[in-house]
């Protein structure tokens, strides 16, 4: 089953970076790479904002631009099928389920960081995807709460783009 | 006057496609795509036999990876679609207007406890 890169892995991908080799393989073999909007939206935003905006940001946010674009790269939408799916499961997990445990971010932050992320799983359920990602452990219980609302349906794959 | 020199090198032969198993078949190659074979056979220095088979594995896979990304897709919004087809008891009415509204905006109108929503 092919992945979608969330923004953990998405981020990374840049000559250079931790997760570089993994988009040379997909352009070397002509593989898609599927990105899910919401991931899209996080880079945009975090490349765009005012407080960093330098020239090797904007020379960042170009590359992006260029990759977003190319015919190998599928965004995937957040669809209305998406949309319901990401709902019902923030109805029933409104709270980041690490929120204990992360000492990052304000709370109102991981919220913001937890509706995008059942998101990003909702668009890479609903679109027919799996997930890889660093962030395992939010993930697997993202699998677990869609695969409680539709058992019958093929669960998310999570794979650890750490491994 | 000194004949002329003759090359020692071998003469060039046209690069041979490795060996593959399979049925032998024969097609015709349309014009345009017989430009794009021939231009990659130069690029990776192979025969256009082997330059057709390799964009075909590249045509090949990029179907499958839509094939499977599709089917999975259409199964798991099969799945989405019949979420709201519950059955509900004919005597359980309707929410009012501002039981809906508190409902969907609740969350941007701060009623709720954010403990309890999450907000």
């Amino acid at each position: 089953m092919p992945d979608a890169w969330d923004t953990s892995v998405a981020s990374r991908i840049a000559v250079g970076e931790r997760h570089a080799p993994l988009l040379a393989t997909h352009l070397r073999d002509g593989v898609p790479l599927a990105l899910p909007a919401p991931t899209v939206q996080e880079i945009v935003r975090g490349l765009a904002a005012p407080a960093v905006n330098r020239e090797p940001t904007r020379r960042k946010l170009r590359w992006f631009g260029r990759l977003f674009r190319d015919p190998l790269t599928i965004v995937v939408p957040f669809d209305r099928r998406a949309a319901v799916i990401a709902g019902h499961v923030l109805a029933r997990h409104p709270h980041p389920p690490t929120r204990n445990h992360r000492c990052s971010g304000t709370r109102a932050q991981q919220r913001a960081a937890w509706a995008l992320d059942v998101q990003i799983a909702a668009c890479a359920f609903a679109g027919g995807y799996g997930v890889l990602t660093e962030n395992v452990d939010d993930f697997r219980i993202l699998r677990q709460a869609i695969a409680e609302l539709l058992p019958d349906a093929p669960p998310l794959a999570v794979s650890d783009a750490q491994l | 006057m000194a004949p002329p020199r003759r090359s020692t090198r071998k003469p060039r032969t046209a690069p041979r496609a490795p060996r593959r198993v399979g049925a032998r078949t024969t097609l015709r190659v349309p014009d345009d795509l017989a430009e794009t074979v021939a231009r990659y056979a130069e690029q990776h220095g192979t025969s256009t036999n082997d330059a057709l088979i390799r964009l075909a594995y590249v045509g090949a896979n990029r179907y499958d990876y839509e094939y499977t990304v599709e089917e999975l897709a259409a199964e798991r919004g099969a799945a989405i679609d019949r979420l709201d087809e519950v059955d509900i008891p004919p005597d359980e009415g309707d929410l009012t207007a501002e039981e809906t509204t508190r409902a969907i905006l609740g969350f941007r109108l701060g009623l709720y406890d954010e403990e309890i929503y999450g907000a």
